[in-house]
């Protein structure tokens, strides 16, 4: 029946949903990046070909501007990274991977990626809804985001989008971490998973800690806008009013481990595939694994650099800023053990690799032009510029994103049963990079001179007009960037049905998945693999020991696989 | 038996992973509820010198229902741990009991708040127009909103027990329940504590 696969328990088919879904928002929210880089090159000019979105005149308006960046870094983190890098590669690989069945609670993973799916619709109704906008940006500060800022319905469908988006992961980070702690196959060690694992792991620590306070935050955020409480309306605007500041603390509390949420998965992921791609053991496993942890661990203490700029006592600011710049330690550890995997490696030119390479090198920019912002001093003059709009684009944006194409390339045949064109995705790699850095490095560069973010028309003050052509040339390099994702588009839909069809182990790998046919069978394994070594030891002939012992000896049976 | 798959069965785990799963919800929940706990006490530490919580002209909050609200929800945890009680003891007959005297006292739970807040309102208290009445009716309206969560997943689990399909061996919902109740009790302490004794 077509409904019973809609609603399937397979962790399989949910990893799958959650692809498409995030995909499709990764689309909406890079068609709104593209409007945004166009509005901020051409201010006011009408829109071509696409100005009818924006009414009669085809012009994106400072209203429908602000709408758009709201939106963008909404549906980006909510509804794109987290569902395809926790939600499609968590559920579709964390069983697999560890020699399981299916997930510990299969109905709540379903309910899972039903929630998340509710959310987006709450969140395109929002996003069309004529009676208020959501334009307070993807923070949402009060008192802009109370009534007395943004009434209407929007920003209250908004609210309550996050509110189920952060319900979805907080069952999906419960269901992550039950089963990695309970269902692994015999002899698969916490110390044998492959990294992919440990971040994903460590992701869901995070996810089930801290995306609740944003619900708080959101839920009395709610009760301001809904039933008419004063938690965040400044005491200054309205008799009796609170503190907006108090809500800051929550979302930055949450904030900033959402970062590392999102870029957890994506390290744990290029630590494996550098290793599998220059056939050689990841260089210091558990060193890494515990670099993982300690940044996991200070990532719930840094928050406060999101609030130099709030009057905070001089003393907090210097205990969050010596925070901050402790993080640099673990990134550097991890950065090291990156880079001593691939020395003197036998790197495997496909795409997979060089997306891992790129993360390598736009963390490394981005990294560094963090410890910019982590001071305060010389935060004060950067805050609330494009310097940050470049930094945490390349952090955290591209170097997830760089990261999710790295997985895609690597897991798409077990998760289709075809292989996609290398030769196109070489060429998305390249075209890809480049206008990345271009962009961001442009907007930092901007905002080094000064330039304000979430400026409908940064021209308006002359000082700002000699950087003109700068934001021409970033948008020019966007609409590069967006162009080279047709090509990945089409290489993915394409392979579908033209790809070659994948064998179980196209990639010659150690670990369990590649054991199994591809797309794996129904009940994943035959029989329960018994794990006898890490997930990337050599064997000594230029390729790897198999994870699990058994393998080869029993091929699955192929009766027991379904249609 | 041939498809039998001999993995780990979901069984065998399905206990702990239960388990590992309801200390991680907690965890989660007791930040999101710490959440709300701070916004209220950095809003009430933060006023103005000298400025009292209670503006005047505003009601004090009567604190006898709310009271009574706590020993009924105190009593409702009890009921529901004689309940697991009785399903480890094999008395699945009176497991369904005390899973009606639960729900009995969990609604009376809700109809006691939902009197008080309309007792408060009927003397003037408003959820507008001043911080207190924001803490009061904030507060008590979230702690609220999970007892009600817990009370739709408490009665999803009634047509089961009517049944009698909860036994020694297969009660994890019961006991996930169980947890969440408890965690909504405790909270509901500090709540309690925070708003009407301070």
């Amino acid at each position: 029946m077509k409904l019973s696969r809609l609603v399937s328990l397979d962790h399989k088919v949910i990893g799958l949903q959650y692809l498409w879904l995030g995909l499709i928002s990764l689309l909406c929210g890079g068609v709104m990046a593209l409007l945004i880089r166009f509005s901020l090159a051409n201010p006011g000019a009408p829109l071509p070909l696409f100005g009818w979105l924006f009414g009669p005149s085809h012009i994106i308006s400072p209203a429908a501007y602000t709408e758009l960046f709201s939106l963008h870094g909404t549906v980006m983190i909510f509804f794109a990274v987290v569902p395809i890098s926790i939600g499609a590669f968590g559920n579709f690989l964390i069983p697999l991977l560890i020699g399981a069945r299916d997930m510990a609670f299969p109905r709540l993973n379903a309910a899972s990626f039903w929630v998340q799916a509710l959310a987006s619709l709450l969140l395109v109704w929002a996003a069309v809804d004529p009676a208020g906008s959501v334009a307070g940006g993807w923070t949402a500060y009060p008192p802009l985001s109370t009534p007395v800022g943004l009434p209407g319905l929007g920003l209250s469908l908004w609210a309550l989008a996050l509110i189920l988006a952060g319900v979805s992961s907080t069952l999906g980070a419960v269901n992550f971490i039950a089963t990695i702690l309970t269902l692994r196959t015999p002899g698969m060690t916490m110390m044998r998973m492959p990294l992919t694992l440990w971040g994903l792991f460590l992701a869901s620590v995070l996810n089930a800690l801290f995306v609740p306070v944003v619900a708080a935050a959101m839920m009395l955020l709610l009760s301001d806008r809904l039933l008419g409480t004063r938690f965040f309306v400044a005491a200054a605007l309205v008799r009796g009013g609170g503190d907006p500041l108090v809500y800051q603390h929550l979302f930055w509390i949450f904030g900033h481990p959402e970062v590392y949420i999102l870029i957890l998965p994506t390290w744990g992921v290029v630590s494996d595939l550098l290793a599998w791609y220059s056939g050689r053991p990841a260089w210091g496993y558990r060193r890494t694994v515990y670099a993982l942890c300690g940044i996991t661990l200070l990532s719930g203490l840094v928050y406060g650099h999101h609030m130099y700029t709030t009057a905070m006592s001089p003393l907090l600011g210097r205990g969050f800023m010596v925070l901050t710049m402790l993080v640099s330690v673990p990134a550097t550890v991890l950065f090291l053990d990156w880079m001593g995997t691939l020395w003197r490696g036998r790197l495997r030119h496909e795409p997979q690799l060089l997306f891992a390479v790129g993360v390598l090198v736009v963390f490394a920019v981005g990294g560094l032009t963090g410890l910019y912002l982590a001071d305060v001093p010389i935060d004060l003059y950067l805050h609330d510029s494009f310097f940050v709009v470049g930094h945490f684009h390349l952090t955290m944006a591209a170097s997830v994103v760089l990261g999710l194409f790295a997985a895609i390339y690597h897991w798409y045949p077990k998760m289709f049963g075809r292989l996609m064109s290398r030769r196109l995705g070489l060429w998305h790699f390249w075209l890809t990079l480049f206008p990345v850095f271009g962009v961001f490095l442009a907007m930092m560069w901007m905002g080094h001179a000064g330039m304000p973010r979430r400026l409908y028309d940064p021209s308006v003050y002359e000082i700002f007009r000699p950087l003109r052509p700068w934001n021409r040339a970033a948008t020019h390099l966007s609409y590069v960037l967006g162009a080279a994702q047709l090509l990945f588009a089409w290489n993915f839909i394409a392979s579908l049905w033209r790809g070659a069809a994948a064998p179980a182990d196209p990639w010659r790998l150690p670990t369990l998945e590649w054991s199994v046919s591809s797309p794996p069978p129904e009940e994943n394994f035959a029989e329960e693999p018994v794990v006898t070594t890490g997930p990337h030891e050599p064997d000594g002939a230029g390729g790897y020991l198999a994870q699990a012992a058994a393998r080869g000896a029993s091929p699955p049976d192929a009766s027991s696989e379904g249609a | 038996m041939n498809d039998v798959i001999p993995l780990r069965t979901r069984q065998r785990s399905s206990d702990r992973a239960a388990q590992i799963g309801m200390i991680v919800f907690v965890a989660g929940w007791t930040m999101m509820f710490g959440a709300v706990l701070s916004t209220y006490l950095l809003l009430r530490s933060g006023q103005p010198a000298g400025s009292s919580w209670q503006p005047p002209g505003l009601p004090t909050l009567e604190r006898a229902l709310p009271t009574l609200a706590t020993v009924v929800l105190a009593s409702s945890s009890a009921t529901l741990q004689l309940g697991l009680g009785a399903i480890r003891g094999a008395r699945p007959r009176a497991f369904t009991r005390y899973l009606v005297a639960t729900l009995g006292l969990a609604l009376a739970f809700l109809s006691l708040q939902t009197t008080s807040w309309l007792h408060m309102m009927r003397r003037g208290l408003a959820p507008t127009g001043s911080l207190y009445a924001t803490c009061f009716f904030g507060l008590t309206m979230f702690h609220a909103l999970h007892v009600g969560v817990g009370v739709i997943g408490l009665s999803s689990l009634l047509p089961r027990a009517l049944r009698g399909a909860f036994h020694v061996q297969a009660h994890t919902a019961v006991r996930s329940w169980t947890v969440y109740w408890h965690f909504v009790g405790v909270a509901w302490l500090v709540f309690f504590a925070a708003v009407f004794l301070w």
